[in-house]
């Protein structure tokens, strides 16, 4: 039978151009109408140290990140080494290393069953006599696996072409020269069950990373002000919008810190300006008073939280979904707010909109909690289909409403209305005028210390929220039988490996589904307990070694599902795999359908 | 037009129906009658200007005004004003606030806004002391003086708040005493009437925590500038910021220079990137398709 994904992995130094290997295969790929996910991964090194990449490319849209290699090139094992819990070979696994590395043979960082398969290839040599540079080795990888998985050369030929032109056509011939030599040489090792290019569908796609996805989203949305401060894996959102808010009209502001960003945002929100501050955890930490301010107060925000390992410093580069309570209940005092969680590169467009639709329509802060894992990974998708595009804007005062308004007590900002969301006034609006405040106010904003006004503007802040589920149950995912005996409820970018393990559950015969809420608060509750009410067990798959998902889940359904819920959490750094997914929901006892 | 007159506006329009929270006798007083006489006198229309302030006694002064306010929290008026002021460049913002919101918690905007030379008006009322926590020490306090959080005497010395707005670029520096609300107001006037980042240091004594002696002291060593002072030469200006305020409070402005605003900055930049426009959404979702062009001819 043949395969419809493959996934292949390549690990070098500094300079031995794996990231771009890998861009360039999935460059190819989408043109030729293949999806694809690219995983980079990178040492602690500024600039030039080791990288890696994995890469799964599929004839559908590609869901996780995938468990099992087909093919691995190592440039060195020494570079190799440091990903090797990345990068797994299986005895399946063709494996590739440069003839020149001259590790032992009982150093290699391979398992001894795997290392008597190992293919020594000269990617150096062969670069340096066909491109006349050591630096085309990556090219002569592209067609060494082009070759050993039967990915056609004509679209990698044509890329070699764009990708130099300005370098001119002796430079494009030596590297088609390398490319040809690479697939020559790989003609020996081809995998005759992988015909991926056959599936292609031809339909040219899209790629984006995450954090591109969600810039672009904000834009869309009509945002049109971002103060953010650089911090890992967040700094690409805040560059994408300096580059392309500008064009709309917008600005982007580099903040001074984390509060002023912050503090930003929320005054160009109160002038009536859309906008977001983008962070990731120890930024977010230093928000937090402030998005309690926009709650208060509220203003409508986008807060961006593209969570890394934590906590302090921790792992900048991997990912972990350790901030969810934070995100939830972190602010002081009883803050509402709404929380929204993205699952994949897709979601980082789509449900950026959302956030901003929320905060526009709800006069709230809204936090969008992302991932390194998706914000950093460039995937080949369907190009989003724009006339979906539904764009909210803030209620505003009528002209009447302000001409009636009473000069001595100015416009009642924080007047009571039967949905709790007042029409909002901003600066330059003739008859406007308020005073806001991160104090407890009146209708009129004046600070008011009594207990009636604070129980009164609280339940307004919170019954506001009333309706977010039910407007927004788009946000929760399903997939898999609707009578399922056995659910996985997860959330975040976990979602990939979990839909992708009730496939195969489904395919062996097991009554299957997964909820994955993207609404996290207020929790759809109803929305959730109807999805799981057939399931016997309902296993809580997370990357959190607190389970702070099923803590909160707990929390929030009813004691008889929560009865039913089994956890399955561990700490972040590798993304979840679906073999883990599968091994946890088929442990002894735990397979309802089954036992 | 942000400093376009509207139909004769007089101080009782400017003046909100709050009661301040103020003890009697506070400087504050003598600074939100003279904030009503600068907007009155420059005929600023209440909902074209912005008032912001940060967390304190004088950050209470937002609710005392008559235009659109903002009472935000301790430390962050600066780039809350900030934010207001780049998404409507067309409004007027002014920011207040005390010596500790402004030069403790919320320092570092402080220096980032004066560089930045953000077009607002920041008027900093300094009492050296805390007054709504009641009565702890303070970053321009005097050293030596006994507070409830220096028992034994402050045993630091206090910052030079008109020596660093000169050292961070601030485009207008300007002293005034709450005291005196005739020269206040006519500094708070050209403060507001200055494009770019204006300061003014405001001296407003604390009666309850300082004492009414506090009032005396500054009024013993206040003095308008020197004859012939001229504010754009800066060596003039720096001997002044140089002066040491227990000895001698130089009140008038200070230090004025022209140079482009953070609005002019952003301003550019969009300019820049239009140059080659207008864009749609579709030119960014165009720009994530490879060799999209080629593509669109294939079909």
């Amino acid at each position: 039978m043949a395969r419809k994904d493959l996934v292949v992995g390549m690990a070098g130094a500094g300079g031995d151009g794996v990231v771009s290997a890998g861009e360039l295969i999935l460059n190819v790929a989408a043109q030729e109408g293949l999806f694809g996910m690219l995983v980079k991964s990178f040492g602690p090194q500024i600039r030039g140290g080791e990288s890696s990449i994995r890469l799964r490319l599929a004839a559908e849209p590609v869901l996780s990140q995938g468990d099992e290699l087909d093919a691995l090139i190592a440039f060195n094992w020494a570079d190799y080494g440091r990903f090797r819990t990345e990068l797994v070979p299986t005895a399946a696994t063709i494996i590739f290393v440069d003839e020149q590395d001259k590790t032992p043979e009982n150093e290699i960082p391979l398992p001894e069953a795997l290392r008597g398969g190992i293919r020594r290839v000269p990617f150096e040599a062969i670069a340096v006599e066909k491109a006349g540079t050591a630096l085309a080795k990556n090219i002569v990888a592209v067609g060494v696996l082009a070759g050993a998985l039967g990915l056609p050369t004509a679209g990698f030929v044509k890329a070699i072409g764009r990708r130099f032109a300005k370098k001119g056509e002796k430079v494009i011939a030596a590297n088609v020269a390398a490319l040809e030599a690479g697939f020559a040489l790989a003609a020996p090792f081809r995998r005759a069950d992988i015909h991926l290019a056959a599936a292609a569908a031809g339909e040219p796609l899209m790629i984006i990373s995450g954090n591109d996805a969600t810039g672009f989203g904000a834009v869309a949305a009509g945002c049109r002000f971002i103060a953010s401060y650089p911090i890992t894996p967040q700094s690409e959102v805040m560059e994408y919008l300096n580059r392309e808010l500008p064009k709309f009209g917008g600005t982007m502001v580099q903040g001074e810190d984390e509060l002023a960003s912050i503090a930003m945002a929320i005054g160009a929100s109160y002038a009536g300006v859309k906008a977001i501050t983008a962070s990731s955890g120890p930024g977010i930490s230093l928000k937090l008073e402030a998005i309690g301010l926009a709650s208060i107060a509220e203003i409508p925000l986008v807060v961006l939280n593209v969570q890394r390992v934590g906590p302090s410093t921790g792992i900048p580069t991997k990912t972990e979904q350790g901030d969810l309570l934070q995100g939830i209940f972190g602010t002081h005092g009883d803050a509402s707010k709404i929380v929204v969680a993205t699952t994949d590169v897709e979601d980082c467009f789509w449900v950026t909109v959302d956030a901003f639709n929320l905060a526009e329509e709800y006069q709230t802060p809204v936090l969008i909690l992302s991932e390194q894992f998706v914000g950093h990974r460039t995937d080949a998708i369907r190009p989003f289909d724009l006339t979906r595009l539904r764009v909210a804007e803030r209620k505003r005062p009528t002209e009447a409403e302000l001409q009636a308004v009473e000069h001595r007590h100015g416009f009642a900002r924080f007047a009571h209305t039967e949905d709790g969301v007042s029409p909002m006034s901003v600066p330059g609006m003739p008859g406007g005028s308020y005073l806001n405040s991160g104090l407890e106010h009146d209708a009129y904003g004046s600070p008011a210390s009594g207990v009636d006004w604070h129980e009164k503007m609280t339940a307004k802040r919170w019954h506001k929220l009333d309706t977010v589920a039910a407007r927004y149950d788009h946000l929760t995912l399903v997939a898999g039988d609707p009578d399922a005996e056995v659910a996985i409820l997860a959330w975040g970018t976990t979602k990939g490996a979990v839909f992708e393990a009730v496939e195969r559950l489904r395919a062996s015969g097991v009554k299957a589904k997964a909820v994955v809420p993207r609404l996290l608060w207020p929790f759809p509750v109803a929305r959730v307990e109807r999805e799981l009410a057939s399931a016997r067990v309902i296993h809580v798959v997370e990357l959190s070694y607190s389970a702070q998902f099923h803590t909160f889940v707990k929390s929030q359904l009813s004691a008889e599902l929560g009865g039913r819920l089994v956890r399955h959490a561990r700490s972040g750094g590798a993304p979840m795999g679906v073999g883990e997914v599968l091994e946890w929901v088929k442990a002894p006892g735990r397979l309802a359908a089954a036992d | 037009m942000a400093h376009e007159a509207v139909a004769r506006l007089t101080v009782k329009d400017y003046k909100s129906d709050l009661k301040p929270v103020w003890c009697p006798g506070c400087g504050d007083f003598g600074v939100v009658a003279a904030i009503y006489q600068a907007l009155a006198k420059l005929g600023l229309d209440p909902d074209q200007t912005v008032l912001v302030s940060g967390i304190g006694c004088s950050s209470r002064i937002p609710g005392y005004v008559n235009t659109y306010s903002f009472n935000t929290i301790h430390g962050r008026a600066l780039p809350v004003a900030t934010g207001v002021k780049l998404a409507n460049p067309q409004l007027t913002v002014i920011v207040a606030g005390g010596d500790g919101d402004g030069f403790a918690i919320g320092t570092s905007h402080f220096v980032h806004a004066a560089r930045r030379n953000v077009d607002l008006t920041y008027v900093m009322m300094d009492n050296g002391i805390y007054g709504l926590t009641k009565g702890q020490v303070s970053p321009t306090s005097p050293h030596d003086l006994v507070t409830k959080t220096s028992t034994y005497g402050n045993p630091e010395p206090p910052m030079n708040p008109v020596l660093m707005a000169l050292s961070c670029g601030a485009t207008f520096i300007a002293r005034a005493f709450s005291g005196d609300p005739k020269s206040s107001q006519e500094i708070l006037a050209a403060a507001i009437r200055h494009r770019g980042f204006s300061f003014v240091h405001m001296v407003s004594p604390c009666v309850t925590y300082r004492g009414r002696e506090q009032f005396d002291f500054v009024r013993e060593r206040i003095r308008p500038v020197p004859e012939g002072f001229d504010p754009r030469n800066r060596d003039q200006s720096r001997a002044i910021a140089f002066e040491d305020t227990e000895q001698v409070i130089t009140l008038g402005v200070l230090f004025q220079d022209e140079r482009p605003t953070l609005e002019d900055g952003h301003e550019s930049a969009r300019r820049k990137a239009q140059a080659r426009g207008p864009f749609t959404y579709d030119d960014l979702l165009h720009s994530f398709i490879p060799d999209y062009q080629a593509a669109a001819a294939r079909g």
